[in-house]
């Protein structure tokens, strides 16, 4: 009965004491902190660094689910996918110093797509626990309609190339500290995570709404979005996983989704398009549900939590492929 | 009791009881029984099914006991929600060829038999429609949708408004307004609210159902022969009337006798193995089923309303809310559905296509009832899809009537010599 709903849980539950405490639980030594961007030799961004103390966790690397650096000293890995692409656009390091975890991101990345969001991501975890608190409590659901859905896409996309646009542009030497100071690590400023992470963790949230020779405008805008971004990602408790329909991790790694070894298939003649895929799916795609003459069954935003599998009235309907070899049927 | 009509205009209730009718009604069923009966090597647990068709006991059983009884048609009434409010659901549409001269006296006579057949009853103050005390009705076909006016003669109507075209995220919301429309009215019925622990029993009663009778399936694709499809047909049209919990008890009996009598082995497919998809084969118009059976062949599977479709399927809610259980009840009903008053054939095509992959079947045989025109305006693409595979099929036109047996049986005949 929904056995791959309890794996998913297990695994989960594992994955968020293992990101957010796990230094602290395995009593794991900090490493020391490779910050390369001393290696940049210009001043203006020598300038930027300031002490912080959450560099301390004991791998200095990267996976692409947000394992937060807000987790501060019981966080097991430095932070999440963005907030390494954007200290690369920042800071250009030479390759052969980012390489290792460069191609340890890259190689998750691609194996597994947005399999990282279903069952490792401890923020959309955390969003499915709120779900579960409401329907405990016996609330009425509210889905997102199709163009709501559209919008919230075309935010995520938005949002994605603001994050990285701006981590390169604030490298450039002639645009004033003004600008730099508060557009450093724009992922972060507008993450929920910066929020939620450190209330589980009890690392100090920073909110900086002043800052000395910074534009205070752009402080409290980011400020306000992310104000949004965390009410959004609280409403999951109505709307299922609203955050990660926005996530700008999840873009990136939606582009890997088609190609991954993972694969969902359908027997298109068994498939009675009895539609429990499509109200099961967190992401509210319904491409499963609809497709009937490819039986790739892939969709950019599914985040792999195989709960159409698992619901499916039809017995080898739809099968979960890792690398060919199947995983899950249902 | 609150119904659908108004009664702006009215009509009388026209009453014929007449015994020669009745009695002929009576000897139809229990002439096919008996012919039931006399299968070779049949397992001991059938003739509990036969009871129900055969004796008046559940419909007694029905009129003292203290639940309300609604009568249904088709397969789109929600017994879930039927279960949850504590009423016991009859599906009325019989098969009866001896009631249509009765319904002919009021009904036109261009329309499909399975309609003038059930509404022969009420006029004759007999069947099973003496025991309920209200009917919900859907608006599936256009026979059924104007049969409400002529039954709120007799008791109060709910009509369902049935869409009819399957589009996942326009009709959803509609469909399920008029789900919990037709909640709200039972919840009238009963005075009191449905709720939520008592439609997930309900959920859970019906999904249980349904795999059992998977399980059965399974079994008899293999071992065709342990249940005669006369006879699946019967265990699955006694579920209409039979108090649920009881039925699945009994139909588990049933499952364990067929594991044990698979082990020997001598229930395998003889001649060659058919299925029948079309319009619904009712008790006692088994007609179609007996020829066969008399030709030497199995029927192996069929996607009918009144047959396989009607047991398979569940409601499979994300999660166990109310509302995400109403949700599960509606989709349930609609999506899966192969029932051709549905603007697609697509699904309905799968469906056949599917059953015949996996049941192995040698031909299929397209059971068009005259006059129902949703199945006939549907056979044309479903034959040209089922020949571009290598399956041969037969189209038989006939009604609830005995005079065609002759001339299907040398058309089957034909058809079955034709199978290589």
């Amino acid at each position: 009965m929904h056995t791959i709903t309890y794996i998913r849980r297990g695994v989960q539950i594992l994955s968020l004491t293992f990101l957010f405490y796990g230094a602290t639980l395995l009593h794991l030594k900090p490493t020391e902190i490779k910050w390369y961007a001393m290696q940049e030799n210009s001043r203006q961004a020598t300038e930027l660094l300031y002490g912080n103390p959450t560099w301390t966790q004991p791998f200095q690397t990267f996976l692409p689910a947000r394992s937060c650096r807000f987790a501060g000293t019981h966080g097991t890995f430095r932070g999440c996918l963005m907030f390494f692409f954007s200290d690369i656009l920042t800071w250009r390091p030479p390759l052969g110093v980012v390489l290792p975890s460069l191609a340890l991101v890259v190689v998750l990345m691609v194996m597994l797509a947005r399999f990282w969001c279903g069952w490792i991501c401890p923020l959309g975890f955390m969003s499915e626990l709120l779900y579960e608190a409401r329907k405990y409590l016996g609330l009425k659901r509210i889905r997102f309609s199709a163009p709501l859905r559209n919008l919230l896409k075309a935010v995520g996309w938005g949002l994605t190339f603001i994050i990285l646009f701006s981590a390169w542009f604030i490298s450039w030497s002639a645009v004033a500290w003004s600008i730099k100071k508060p557009l450093y690590l724009a992922v972060c400023q507008m993450c929920p995570s910066k929020l939620i992470t450190p209330a589980l963790t009890g690392f100090p949230i920073m909110i900086n709404l002043t800052f000395p020779g910074a534009s205070t405008t752009l402080l409290v805008s980011l400020f306000v979005v992310l104000v949004a971004s965390t009410l959004l990602y609280f409403s999951g408790f109505i709307l299922k996983r609203a955050w990660c329909k926005i996530c700008p991790l999840g873009v990136i790694l939606s582009f890997f989704n088609q190609g991954a070894f993972l694969s969902k298939e359908k027997d298109l003649i068994r498939c009675t398009k009895c539609a429990v895929c499509a109200s099961a799916c967190p992401m509210e795609t319904s491409t499963v549900y609809e497709e009937k003459t490819k039986k790739y069954v892939n969709h950019s935003q599914c985040i792999h939590c195989y709960r159409c599998v698992d619901l499916c009235p039809e017995k080898k309907c739809l099968t979960v492929k890792f690398l060919g070899l199947p995983l899950f049927k249902s | 009791m609150k119904t659908d009509f108004e009664k702006r205009y009215q009509r009388a209730p026209l009453h014929r009881p007449a015994e020669k009718v009745s009695a002929r009604v009576r000897a139809a069923s229990e002439d096919l029984a008996a012919r039931l009966h006399k299968q070779p090597d049949r397992l001991v647990s059938l003739p509990y099914y036969e009871e129900l068709f055969t004796t008046e006991k559940r419909k007694k059983e029905l009129q003292i006991l203290n639940r309300k009884v609604v009568g249904t048609y088709c397969y789109f009434a929600p017994e879930e929600l039927i279960y949850a409010s504590g009423d016991v659901p009859i599906r009325l549409c019989s098969g009866h060829s001896d009631t249509i001269t009765t319904a002919e006296e009021l009904l036109p006579r261009d329309i499909c038999p399975l309609v003038k057949s059930s509404f022969g009853f009420p006029i004759l103050g007999d069947g099973w429609i003496d025991a309920c005390d209200v009917i919900a009705l859907p608006t599936s076909c256009d026979a059924k949708t104007k049969l409400g006016e002529y039954l709120a003669d007799y008791l109060p109507v709910w009509m369902i408004n049935l869409p009819k075209i399957k589009n996942y995220d326009g009709l959803k919301e509609y469909w399920l307004k008029e789900i919990k429309l037709f909640l709200h009215k039972l919840e009238e019925l009963n005075g009191k609210k449905v709720k939520a622990p008592e439609l997930k029993n309900a959920l859970q009663l019906l999904k249980r159902r349904a795999e059992l009778y998977r399980a059965m399936y399974e079994l008899r694709l293999a071992h065709p022969l342990l249940l005669s499809h006369q006879d699946l047909l019967m265990v699955v049209q006694s579920s209409f009337y039979d108090d649920l919990p009881r039925w699945i008890n009994q139909t588990e009996l049933l499952y364990n006798e067929m594991k044990k009598a698979s082990a020997t082995g001598k229930y395998a497919a003889k001649g060659k193995r058919l299925m029948i998809t079309g319009a619904p084969i009712i008790w006692p118009n088994f007609k179609i089923l007996n020829i066969i059976t008399e030709l030497g062949s199995t029927v192996v599977a069929d996607d009918m309303c009144a047959g396989h479709q009607r047991l398979w399927d569940y409601a499979e809610p994300d999660e166990w809310t109310l509302e995400g259980m109403l949700e599960a009840v509606a989709a349930r009903y609609i999506f899966p559905s192969v029932c051709p008053c549905f603007t697609t054939s697509y699904d309905r095509i799968d469906k056949i296509l599917h059953l015949a992959r996996e049941a192995k079947v040698d031909g299929v045989i397209y059971h068009d009832l005259r006059l129902c025109q949703i199945f006939d305006m549907e056979k044309d693409l479903v034959v040209k899809v089922l020949k571009e595979n290598q399956i041969p099929v037969i189209t038989l036109h006939t009604d609830y009537g005995q005079e065609d047996v002759e001339q299907l049986r040398t058309r089957i005949e034909a058809f079955l010599e034709m199978i290589l």
